[in-house]
Order: structure tokens, then sequence, then C-alpha cells
């Protein structure tokens, strides 16, 4: 039986994938293994994301589920990380002294989602986000858009029944951060189940960039999903994360770099927007295609057919 | 938590009385209660009374969690229709913002 030990500092500003790389060696774990993870909030200054605690929390329940005992201590404390629920998700006790308020969109919880609720979910989160100001009404509406497209690629493409959502908003930065992410069979795997002979002979880094490309598709969809989001986070300047398997591919408006050497058991699509750069969805959308209705639509919907209420 | 607006009267017009149901609701859902928002009685209500009392809601919370944690009874289709553009109208105001 073999024995991992595993340290994150949040008090040193670490990127995905050097997130992703503090578990490269445990993937080596199986039943029966355990894992020594120390999580160290004990910085005065705080480096923690969503995103990246969810990372933490997917990790640590894969191991869980492949059958390896993961020990977990917590050195310092995270009001934050407490609050949208990372220490109960990883059960394990946590002390809050402070009193739980409901505050808006502050808190967006680390959520898991189905084939059932993604489509609740989307609404509740896109109204979470319709809510604050100073966010352009186009960023808006292309969050929408993505938001489901993303989940819906978990819900047909991983294998696996659920996925995971983060969400923060940063109004001072004038950036959201969204993260979804799931432990199923990959980029790569779910290309090659197409049968299609152009996908049976390429490698990790490859299926990153072509499953980014219009019209590449398992078959399952259509291949617009990922797309369309990539050409949104290029027009408004933000980041896209993809990784899957050993293979992690950087987007954004100026370049694509794929790196490799941190594996991920499944899929991670992780960006980073802007919320003061405006993006005219024609430049992405098929022509006709009706998006500002469709998030009216959702808004008026949100109270009910004929402002029927709840 | 019920909640009855017939004991302001039969038409709610100020935004004071808004502001004294709004501070109900927000202890209720505080509370994490389940909020029944009981119209009863009640024939009319102002826009100004809907956005201090339900619209303003939205400074603290998030319009999934209103909504989770109430339900509307007894209210007419004017009612709900006041109270649903009073929504939409500070939404538009807050995203404006």
């Amino acid at each position: 039986m073999s024995h991992y030990t595993v340290y994150i500092n949040f008090g040193e500003d670490i990127s995905h994938w050097g997130l992703v790389s503090l578990f490269n060696e445990v993937h080596e774990a199986s039943e029966g293994d355990s894992m020594q993870l120390t999580i160290d909030f004990s910085a005065e200054s705080l480096f923690v994301y969503a995103d990246h605690l969810l990372v933490v929390v997917i990790m640590v329940q894969h191991l869980r589920i492949l059958g390896v005992n993961v020990k977990i201590d917590i050195l310092g404390s995270s009001e934050y990380a407490s609050r949208v629920n990372f220490f109960h998700l990883l059960e394990i006790p946590y002390d809050e002294r402070f009193i739980r308020q409901l505050s808006r969109g502050r808190f967006i919880e680390l959520l898991r989602f189905d084939a059932d609720s993604m489509y609740q979910l989307q609404d509740d989160l896109t109204m979470i986000i319709h809510q604050i100001g100073n966010i352009a009404i186009e960023v808006k509406q292309l969050i929408f858009y993505c938001l489901i497209e993303i989940m819906d690629n978990v819900i047909v493409h991983s294998g696996k029944e659920y996925g995971w959502l983060a969400a923060q908003v940063f109004p001072n930065r004038r950036e959201i951060r969204l993260v979804i992410c799931d432990n199923g069979i990959g980029v790569l795997e779910s290309l090659r189940s197409s049968e299609k002979e152009e996908f049976q002979a390429i490698d990790g880094a490859a299926a990153l960039e072509k499953c980014l490309q219009r019209g590449v598709t398992d078959g399952k969809g259509i291949g617009f999903g990922l797309y369309a989001t990539s050409e949104f986070i290029r027009h408004n300047k933000g980041d896209l994360l993809l990784y899957s398997g050993s293979y992690c591919l950087e987007f954004s408006e100026s370049a694509v770099v794929i790196r490799d050497g941190a594996n991920w058991p499944g899929t991670v699509v992780a960006l980073r927007i802007r919320t003061d750069i405006p993006v005219d969805y024609k430049n992405i959308m098929p022509s006709h295609h009706t998006l500002p209705d469709d998030y009216q639509f959702f808004i008026d919907k949100f109270f009910g057919e004929d402002n029927e209420l709840w | 938590m019920h909640i009855r607006f017939s004991t302001l009267g039969k038409h709610l017009s100020t935004r004071r009385d808004g502001a004294v149901m709004r501070e109900k609701i927000a202890r209720g859902i505080e509370e994490k209660q389940w909020i029944e928002l009981d119209f009863d009685g009640v024939e009319v209500i102002s826009n100004s009374f809907a956005d201090e009392c339900f619209a303003k809601l939205m400074f603290d919370y998030d319009l999934p969690t209103v909504k989770s944690s109430t339900t509307f009874k007894n209210a007419s289709p004017f009612i709900k229709a006041v109270i649903a553009n009073s929504f939409k109208e500070r939404l538009h105001t807050m995203h404006m913002a």
C-alpha cells in the first residue's frame, strides 16, 4: 500500500495548473492506499478562489470513490471557504465562528448538478449575476448561454451523471470566475468513443485543440458549445482553461498554449470573464440567433407565466 | 411563517408599510423559514408598496433565495402583476447601476 502527501498553501497565488500538478503522483493511487492532505489557510493574505476549492473537493471525492483513505488537516481558517461549503463537502468538521447570512451574490456555494437540476441552476446562477450591477448585459447573455452548454457537455459527454460548478464575482476587479468540471472519461476518450477515424490516432493535446473547433463532436452533440464559449472569451479578452487527462489548454485572445504533465481525471472548463467588455453575440452565433430574446424570456419566465409569481 | 397583508388594510400604498413588511420577510428568510405571503382581503397594492416590500429584498438577497423561501397566496392577478413588475423594474435599475 502506498502513501501520498499533498500540501496546498492558499497563502500562495497558485495557478489552476499548479494546483492540479500537486496531485500528480496521487493519480497512481488505488484502493487501500492513503493520502495525507494538508490545506494551509494560515497566511495573512490568502488567495482563495472558489474554482480552486472545487478542484480540491473533486480530487478528494474522486480518490475516496477509488477507495483511497484521505486524511485532511486544515491549518488556519477561511470564512469564505466555509461559507461556500468547502469543508462540508470534504466531510471535515470546521468551527464556523461567524453567522451565516444570505448575502446577495457574494457567496455562491460549490454546487453539484445533474440532468434534472442543471436548468434550475442555470436560472438561479444567471439571476444572481443579473442582479449584480456594472456587468454588461451582453456578458450576462453570453454567460447564460455558455453556462448551460458547458453543463450539458458534462451530462452528455463525460459518462458521468453529474458535474460540479463554482462561480465567484469580483466587482472591483470587473471579472467573474466560473468553473465547471467532472471526473468522467475526459475529452480524448469522449472523441474516440465516436469511432470517427479522425479522432482515433490523436493524443490528448490534439483532442483539446480540436474540441474548441466548431463542429467537432463525438456525435452526441453538434460541436458548438465549447467553440462559442472560446469565441466569447476571445472577444471578451478573458481566459479559458481546459484540462483533461494529462493536458491543459490555456486559451486567450492572444495565444493558445498547451501544457502537459498535470493529470486531471475528467474535464475542467475554467473561465475568467471580463464584466466590463461586452461581446456582440452576432460575432459568435449563427445568423438569426435569438440570444437577447432568449435572455429576456428567461427574465420574464422567472416570475412565472403571465406574472404568476410563485 | 404566515404574513397576512390585510392587517395593513385593503389598499396598500405606502412605502412605510412596505418597509415594515419587508423587515418581517427578511427576518423569515434569515431564519430559513418558509414564508406564506397571504393577500386575502387585499384589493389593491401600489407600485411603491410593492417596490419597498418585495423588490428591495433584492438588495440583500438573491432572487432565487427569495423565490425558494416564499410563496404568494390569495393574490389577485392584478396584485401579482404589480409585484412582478416591481421586481423587474428594480432588476433593471440594479443592472444599470
